[in-house]
């Protein structure tokens, strides 16, 4: 075997190890809870693989999880650390509606389209603050995106409740459903599965291509691993950062966008999800490899509707399961990853 | 007595100190002098505790030493005052004092702080102000406090790691005063020091390293700083089959500040210790001009250590139109100039895919050289192009430098090592607190390495 494909090998075994290890310790700490560990097992197995439906389910999680993993995947490998997807999934989500607002009635494929360029704009806006503000005033990203989500999340509030607003819904806190048109098809009826897997999973290998085989990849990459190099070898590194940070963020808006789209078709005053800080857990196990995102999301997927499905199980020893085991794991896995392999994360240049 | 006798340490397969035997007699002031890169802060190190010898032995009144930690070391009354400050600069003065001590009990009430630091300024006669934060101290203070520091302990051994590089001259004055007070009380002091002046006026007995080699240990009182240029420096015959350039008169660079000019086909050297300008130098002539470029510190600014040889061999030429076409790799083109860089210049390594970093430092500076002399350029700059190589890839990078110079090339060699100078140069100027000084034109074709070095320790030539 050659040098780099033991470097791979061992990268791939790492990350199992990692999410094997997230699942163990997980299931300790459900025997701790007084529950049986192998009944867990099986309903967990049953609830995330039982059947097609059920694994369609989980693919539904994971689709806004490739895509912001993605995201997230090429802000880190050029050395920005963002860590706001969460709000700028939001503001693509909002972009999105906004336009499927603007244009509902229109040739669908038109409309569809500017739904999701909407979502992509969403986010890159949000990401773009964050960008200039690192670039000409030099505020860190790591500070200035996790501030700027509880920003997006209450400007996506005060839209939805006002100009937005659907004046007949309950509380007055809610989207109009978008039109037809600016929906995304469905795949997969018994699990709402839609159009949007296909675009996350082909955007995997189109990232692949984009930082293995194209110039400006190679420069991302290189901008990412030692910028004093990069910039002695006249790669223009500030200007690197903020267009990777905005197509980062544009992603994460397309996350948004396709989420919307796709699965909710409207959104709440409340609709931040998570998926914006779980998916710095996908780009983690799937050590920055565009190709990993996928069955890294899919995991972390799985791990969600799995304990969601634990609840849900008709097992009476189950009942009352605590979702945070979730977190437990996904906390687990993340720091057996760090652990088990050092990543490249924060380890820009070189270790001296 | 504390001696070192028949110490060698080896880094890989590179030496650092070579059979280095060196007495240090309590009451007096023994300056280590020797140029950077000759071993003074290894056996420094090796002193404190921070390395061990490979072979060698330290003896303290006829009692071996075994020092595997700084801990070691303290417990033998070794104290060390390092190059860089290790201070706290959010604390006080006393706080940093009292700082890494045992505390007698649970509680540090900030009035023993204050009284303990006190305590110790008084017995060591060193002034300091006990209530300033450290980061409002100029630099010369903040060294008194790392003084303090050590020396509130029983010191009987005192090692000063180039003390007076940061500070003022009045603060040179001050410091030596405090040495010579310490001198008198009978504590043992080693200064190490590339300074000649500085080494005259404060030191008692003069140990000269050369190139991990002891080459004498003086009274000072006999030895003038142009004595100790001649032995830091050496007695150097530029070797006789030196072909000198052909400098064709047409200009590749031409720089203002600070000025100069290099023309085609001559090897311009600038001889200096390091940290006198040669950084600001190298980044003029690099944003000016953009030359090929050999930089100091290859794993900082010429690798990504964790791309493969084949991307760092076109790292600075990927958007020419033989490695890219609208937007995309060529790979087969990429990997054919790596593979032709790696067999040209005797790149070894597990190959072209592999990370960089996987390779070792002699390899990795060929990837370097070769990736940069290979586009053919007019002007390349090389600052200590060798340092940490050894022989045969030192001269190895050598004769690419003068294959590269016989091709055309003006080359910009900044070194501070001075065999490498006069091996190479065709002209030499001396850079000392960021000036530069053409060094005396030779008569015989030989340059006069004794005024190189005395101009390289800020005497006049």
């Amino acid at each position: 075997m050659t040098a780099a494909g033991r470097q791979r090998a061992t990268a791939l075994a790492a990350s199992l190890g990692a999410a094997a290890g997230g699942l163990l310790v997980m299931l300790g700490v459900v025997a701790a809870f007084g529950y049986d560990a192998r009944d867990v097992a099986r309903a967990f197995g049953v609830a995330v693989a039982g059947s097609w439906d059920r694994f369609a389910a989980v693919l539904l999680v994971a689709c806004p999880l490739i895509v912001i993993g993605l995201a997230l995947t090429l802000a880190f490998r050029c050395g920005v650390w963002n860590i706001g997807a969460e709000g700028q999934y939001l503001l693509g989500a909002l972009g999105a509606a906004v336009a499927a607002r603007l244009l509902a009635r229109g040739p669908g494929v038109l409309v569809l389209s500017a739904v999701l360029a909407a979502g992509l704009a969403g986010g890159a806006v949000w990401a773009g603050v964050a960008a200039v503000l690192k670039r000409y005033r030099g505020v860190q990203e790591v500070l200035s995106t996790i501030l700027l989500n509880f920003v997006a999340i209450q400007i996506a509030a005060i839209i939805v409740r006002g100009w937005l607003v659907d004046a007949h819904s309950a509380d007055r806190d809610t989207t109009a459903e978008i039109s037809a048109a600016a929906t995304l098809s469905i795949l997969y009826a018994p699990a709402g599965l839609h159009a949007g897997i296909v675009i996350a999973i082909g955007l995997a290998p189109l990232l692949w291509v984009f930082l293995e085989r194209t110039t400006w990849g190679f420069r991302t990459r290189a901008v990412g691993l030692n910028p004093i190099a990069a910039g002695l070898a006249r790669i223009p590194v500030g200007r690197f950062g903020v267009g990777t940070f905005v197509m980062s963020g544009a992603l994460a808006g397309l996350a948004g966008a396709i989420e919307l789209s796709g699965n909710t078709h409207y959104l709440t005053a409340s609709y931040a999800s998570g998926y914006g800080y779980t998916a710095i857990a996908v780009a983690l196990l799937a050590r920055l490899e565009p190709l990993g995102v996928i069955p890294a999301a899919i995991f972390f997927a799985a791990l969600e509707t799995g304990v969601r499905g634990l609840q849900k199980s008709p097992d009476p020893a189950l009942a009352g399961f605590p979702t945070v085991l979730t977190q437990v794991a996904q906390g687990v896995v993340i720091l057996a990853t760090v652990m088990l392999t050092r990543t490249r994360l924060g380890g820009a240049g070189r270790a001296r | 007595m504390l001696s070192l006798s028949k110490i060698t340490k080896r880094f890989g397969s590179a030496v650092a100190l070579e059979d280095v035997s060196i007495a240090f007699e309590p009451g007096s002031v023994h300056a280590v002098l020797g140029e950077n890169g000759a071993g003074k802060t290894t056996l420094m190190r090796i002193l404190f505790g921070l390395l061990q010898p490979d072979s060698g032995l330290i003896t303290l009144n006829g009692l071996r030493l075994e020092l595997r930690r700084p801990a070691d070391a303290q417990r033998a009354g070794i104290g060390m005052v390092h190059q860089h400050f290790k201070l706290v600069e959010q604390m006080t003065v006393a706080e940093n004092i009292v700082l890494g001590e045992r505390a007698s009990g649970r509680w540090l009430p900030r009035s023993a702080v204050r009284q303990r630091a006190l305590e110790a300024a008084r017995r060591t006669g060193l002034e300091i102000e006990p209530d300033r934060r450290v980061e409002e101290l100029s630099v010369g203070q903040r060294q008194r406090v790392e003084l303090l520091k050590v020396l509130q302990h029983e010191v009987s051994t005192l090692i000063l790691d180039e003390p007076t590089a940061v500070l003022t001259p009045a603060e040179v004055e001050q410091l030596f005063a405090a040495v010579r007070a310490l001198r008198g009380r009978g504590c043992r002091i080693i200064f190490i020091s590339h300074k000649l002046a500085e080494v005259s006026a404060i030191s008692d007995v003069v140990s000269v390293l050369r190139r991990g080699r002891l080459i004498c240990t003086e009274a000072i009182g006999k030895l003038s700083p142009a004595d100790l240029a001649e032995r830091m420096v050496g007695e150097r015959l530029a070797p006789s089959e030196r072909q000198p350039g052909r400098a064709s008169g047409e200009p590749v660079l031409e720089l203002r500040e600070p000025p100069l000019s290099v023309r085609r086909g001559e090897v311009v050297a600038i001889a200096g210790v390091d940290g006198n300008g040669q950084q600001e130098l190298t980044r003029a002539i690099v944003e000016q001009a953009w030359p090929a470029h050999i930089a100091d510190d290859r794993q900082r600014e010429a690798l990504v250590l964790p791309m493969n040889v084949a991307e760092n061999a076109i790292l600075k030429r990927h958007e020419e139109a033989e490695f890219s076409r609208c937007g995309w790799l060529r790979r087969a083109a990429i990997g054919a100039f790596a593979e032709r860089i790696v067999r040209e210049f005797d790149v070894r390594g597990p190959g072209i895919r592999s990370a960089v970093g996987a390779l070792s430092g002699g390899n990795q500076q060929k990837l370097v050289v070769g990736r940069e002399l290979s586009g053919k350029p007019t002007l390349i700059v090389a600052a200590n192009p060798t340092r940490g190589l050894d022989v045969a890839a030192t001269q190895f990078v050598h004769g690419r430098l003068l294959a590269a110079r016989d091709e055309g090339a003006g080359v910009v060699l900044i070194s501070a090592d001075l065999d490498e100078i006069l091996l190479l140069a065709d002209r030499v100027l001396v850079i000392y607190a960021g000036r530069l000084t053409p060094a005396p034109p030779d008569l015989s074709g030989v340059f006069d390495a004794s005024a190189i070095g005395r101009m390289m320790a800020g005497l006049a030539a």
